[in-house]
């Protein structure tokens, strides 16, 4: 029988942020109750994180510094996850292992592999490419759908 | 200075201040708290919490100032946007998603137990409807 798994580190693919940058985008709503959940449970001290690796920021043109990334910066509370050399190293290994996924794919999944607290959602809309990373991973994800 | 554009710069503020968190010089300062408190940080330091007191009081100072100001922001949002703010059955199915809860296979009863949660709780959280329905999954189960 399948058992919830509350995550402690919730990982933004590219279109959860752009779907948090845009009010007018058709998934806006949608992305923001995950991000009002993350609220929730930080109000009662649990500890919960939400981290955006930076291909993911690349990828979505999230620049920080930006007048127009204020609001998302604002409202997604979330840490950047970088791409180092062990990081860029295991996320190539990943997008050897799995043909036809993106670098930004890799990325997000070797973040969702070591990011702490443990465990991780990868939030996406492209459930089947991260279905395929996940069983190279060293540690269980779920992968929830925008 | 109204007061809303007097809110509004505190918030900016706010923000500001929390992005020089990881770079800013640290000061040293006290705090009351219960005796016993401070023991039980250094008990569950020693049980692994943190690696020091510091780090322990700071990370949950952090945490508290960062989902206050998220909330600031999220409430500002909606109001700059109406519309956009998400129901409480839509959180709540967000929330057996991030879970992997198996409720999220079951987006009706989810429906249903935020609209009998909301009646009965103002205010109430996603995890409130997720118990609620997993009571309700509970008892068709029976």
């Amino acid at each position: 029988m399948r058992q919830k798994r509350p995550p402690g580190t919730v990982v933004l693919d590219s279109e959860a942020v752009d779907a948090l940058a845009d009010p007018r985008h058709p998934k806006h709503r949608h992305a923001l109750a995950y991000i009002e959940v993350t609220n929730e449970r930080r109000a009662r001290n649990e500890r919960i994180r939400v981290v955006a690796p930076t291909a993911v920021r690349v990828e979505a043109r999230w620049d920080r510094r930006a007048p127009t990334a204020a609001d998302l910066n604002r409202i997604a509370g979330a840490r950047d996850h970088l791409l180092d050399t062990g990081a860029a190293n295991r996320a190539a290994e990943l997008a050897g292992l799995v043909p036809g996924v993106s670098v930004v794919d890799a990325a997000v999944a070797q973040a969702a592999e070591v990011v702490e607290p443990g465990p991780a959602t990868i939030l996406t809309s492209d459930e089947e490419d991260f279905g395929r990373l996940a069983a190279h991973l060293h540690r269980a994800i779920v992968i929830a759908r925008i | 200075m109204s007061k809303r554009n007097e809110r509004r710069q505190q918030i900016d503020r706010l923000f500001e201040l929390l992005d020089r968190f990881d770079s800013d010089a640290t000061v040293v300062t006290s705090v009351r708290q219960p005796a016993a408190m401070r023991e039980a940080l250094k008990v569950a330091v020693a049980l692994g919490l943190d690696p020091t007191l510091n780090d322990a009081a700071v990370a949950a100072l952090r945490q508290r100032l960062e989902g206050f100001a998220q909330r600031l922001a999220l409430d500002a949002h909606y109001a700059n946007h109406p519309g956009v703010r998400p129901s409480l059955g839509e959180r709540a199915l967000a929330a057996a998603r991030l879970d992997d809860d198996p409720l999220a296979d079951d987006p009706e009863l989810v429906a249903r137990a935020a609209d009998a949660v909301a009646r009965l709780r103002p205010g109430a959280s996603a995890d409130d409807v997720l118990l609620y329905a997993a009571a309700l999954a509970e008892a068709r189960s029976a």
